[in-house]
């Protein structure tokens, strides 16, 4: 195990202080993608609070980063039940290059992503944006691994129709 | 085939086991159709990857500095620290503590109120007994209950059968009038050879117990009242002394009750009135039937209230010589009649008071007592056969499991008794152990 979870685990508030630094980036981005830029900040810091209380209970079953996606993400399901925080809009990139290089359409992409479920866009945005591996999402959303290979099976066959669909009306 | 269709994504991110892979695999190689969705799926992921924007950081200077400054939470509280067994014991030793402070106060307070319940209700039964008598023995047939309260009082009991040791006057005197009485003239002496306590109130420095209240001077009024407890050798004789004494000291014997004289247990109690003068040496006799177990006398100075009625008296009938006055010189029916109601108001009121200054001055001149027996018992030499040594170790053996049986439900009743205190804190204690324990 890393020295400064081990020190921060001991109580250390100057390792802990290290991990926030290292992992900020990650949470950040996590719950930037999941409820906007403007309450990030508010969530990421409870994130790091809740994980300095509990830090003594982790055993490094998973990486540092899978848990604190885990306790991320309990922070934004409360966050939506208690603040009624609406799903936020992909973050995407505008394409600067010549639109017609991408192999589909980044608009249709993007209203394809908007017909996702909740389910199926957190897997997506698990798997496919913060990287985790199908185990590793699981243990963020707290379901068995073959939920999630289903949930991520269908959330492909939903855009694969959605594009297939807007292509045709294209 | 639609197996095979659900693992393709899987198959595509590398999640699958070798073998299945390969199965994967087979179908692909086996089927166009699979393996453009296969390679759609693919692009598609890589096209959502490179969509993807990362949004801009903000915030990190002031997470590091709140964890900096934060604690944790139960961090510092070395109690939750503790194993949870150790947790719960030092639960219920606390709750035990608070128990052993305030269980002794509720018990007191408890047995307390029982005790002055059941003395309460002896008196009134012992009283219900004597009023009884008194009205066929001490009042005149046509007696009204203007006479008949003080009566009740003279025996030491008031009109409704209940206890009067303050020497309250039913009836005749208002309340107010007794709480004078009370706070003026009580004089009580309390004795007991069980316990030796004495409990006294003296009306400036007067009384011992069992000795006559002072009558300073022949113009003091003073209502005396005395219980006796005696053991004697014999209920029944002295029950019959005890009559004996009443009437060779002028007195005489205005209640006597016995139960199972012939039995194991023999009881008898005699109320008695004894002229004022001779209070102690009536006392003195009725002592000297046996040993005395306890005594009680009280005393009160009606002094001061004759004298009030007899002031009152004269005020009234200066009122009435006014009536009377005014009632000749009256010269219409209506204001005649009005002065004469009027005139009957004061000369009840009068003759009322007369009433109650005759009955307080006989009330004086006599004192009450009232004396119980009981029988001294023959101390029974009880023969024990010899035991045999299992016979004592089979007994010694089932006491022992006796008395263990009983601490061990004492202690369950104890706990279940305090469950409402204990249990709250083991729950708390549970859940927050559930929530620190490891991940």
């Amino acid at each position: 195990m890393d020295a400064d979870l081990q020190l921060a685990r001991k109580g250390d508030r100057d390792a802990m202080a290290r991990l926030v630094d290292q992992n900020y980036d990650a949470v950040f981005r996590f719950l930037a993608r999941r409820v906007g830029t403007e309450l990030a900040p508010d969530l990421a810091q409870e994130t790091f609070i809740s994980a300095q209380k509990t830090i003594k209970n982790f055993e490094g079953r998973s990486t540092i980063a899978t848990w604190l996606f885990g306790i991320a993400h309990n922070h934004v399901r409360n966050s939506v039940r208690k603040r009624k925080v609406e799903p936020v809009d992909w973050i995407m990139n505008e394409p600067t290059e010549n639109p017609e290089s991408t192999l589909i359409n980044r608009e249709m992409l993007r209203k394809a992503l908007k017909t996702l479920s909740e389910e199926h866009r957190e897997v997506v945005l698990l798997h496919e944006i913060d990287g985790l591996t199908y185990e590793e999402a699981a243990g963020v959303l707290g379901i068995p691994v073959g939920t999630v290979k289903s949930r991520l099976h269908h959330a492909f066959m939903a855009l694969r129709r959605a594009l297939i669909g807007a292509e045709a009306m294209a | 085939m639609n197996d095979i269709r659900e693992d393709l994504k899987a198959y595509v991110d590398g999640e699958l086991s070798e073998a299945r892979a390969a199965e994967i695999e087979a179908a692909i190689a086996a089927d166009p159709e699979l393996a453009q969705e296969a390679e759609f799926m693919k692009m598609l992921g890589f096209e959502i990857r490179r969509a993807a924007a990362d949004p801009e950081v903000a915030g990190r200077a002031f997470a590091i500095e709140k964890v900096r400054n934060a604690n944790g939470r139960f961090a510092s509280f070395a109690f939750l620290k503790m194993p949870f067994a150790f947790q719960t014991a030092i639960a219920i030793g606390c709750c035990a503590l608070i128990g052993a402070v305030f269980f002794p106060v509720f018990a007191q307070s408890k047995s307390g109120a029982l005790r002055t319940t059941a003395l309460s209700r002896a008196k009134q039964e012992a009283a219900a007994g004597e009023m009884a008598k008194n009205k066929s023995a001490d009042m005149p047939a046509t007696a009204s209950p203007a006479e008949e309260a003080p009566y009740a009082f003279a025996n030491g009991r008031d009109a409704g059968g209940g206890p009067s040791d303050n020497g309250r006057i039913p009836g005749g005197l208002g309340f107010q009038q007794n709480a004078e009485l009370d706070a003026k003239s009580r004089v009580r002496t309390e004795t007991s050879d069980k316990t030796g306590a004495t409990n006294q109130w003296h009306k400036e420095g007067e009384t011992q117990p069992g000795t006559t209240v002072p009558m300073k001077g022949s113009n003091r009024l003073v209502v005396k009242n005395a219980d006796v407890n005696c053991r004697v050798p014999s209920v029944a004789d002295a029950m019959a002394k005890s009559g004996s004494i009443a009437e060779g000291l002028g007195g005489f014997v205005i209640n006597s009750n016995s139960s199972d004289l012939k039995g194991e247990n023999p009881t008898g109690m005699v109320v008695m009135r004894v002229p004022a003068v001779r209070f102690d040496s009536a006392m003195k006799q009725i002592r000297a039937l046996g040993d005395v177990i306890n005594e009680s006398s009280s005393g009160q100075d009606v002094t001061a209230q004759v004298a009030d009625t007899g002031a009152r008296i004269k005020v009234l009938k200066a009122e009435e010589e006014s009536y009377i006055t005014m009632l000749r010189a009256a010269r219409r029916v209506g204001e005649m009649l009005e002065i004469k109601e009027r005139l009957s108001g004061v000369r009840q009121e009068i003759e009322s008071l007369t009433a109650q200054v005759l009955s307080l001055k006989d009330l004086a001149s006599l004192s009450t007592i009232t004396a119980t027996f009981e029988e001294k018992t023959k101390k029974r030499e009880a023969v024990e056969e010899p035991k045999g040594a299992f016979e004592e170790t089979w007994n010694t053996a089932v006491n022992g499991l006796q008395a263990g049986l009983q601490f061990l439900g004492s202690v369950v009743i104890f706990i279940f008794v305090y469950s409402p205190f204990w249990l709250p804190v083991v729950g708390v204690l549970w859940w927050a152990n559930r929530k620190n324990r490891k991940v």
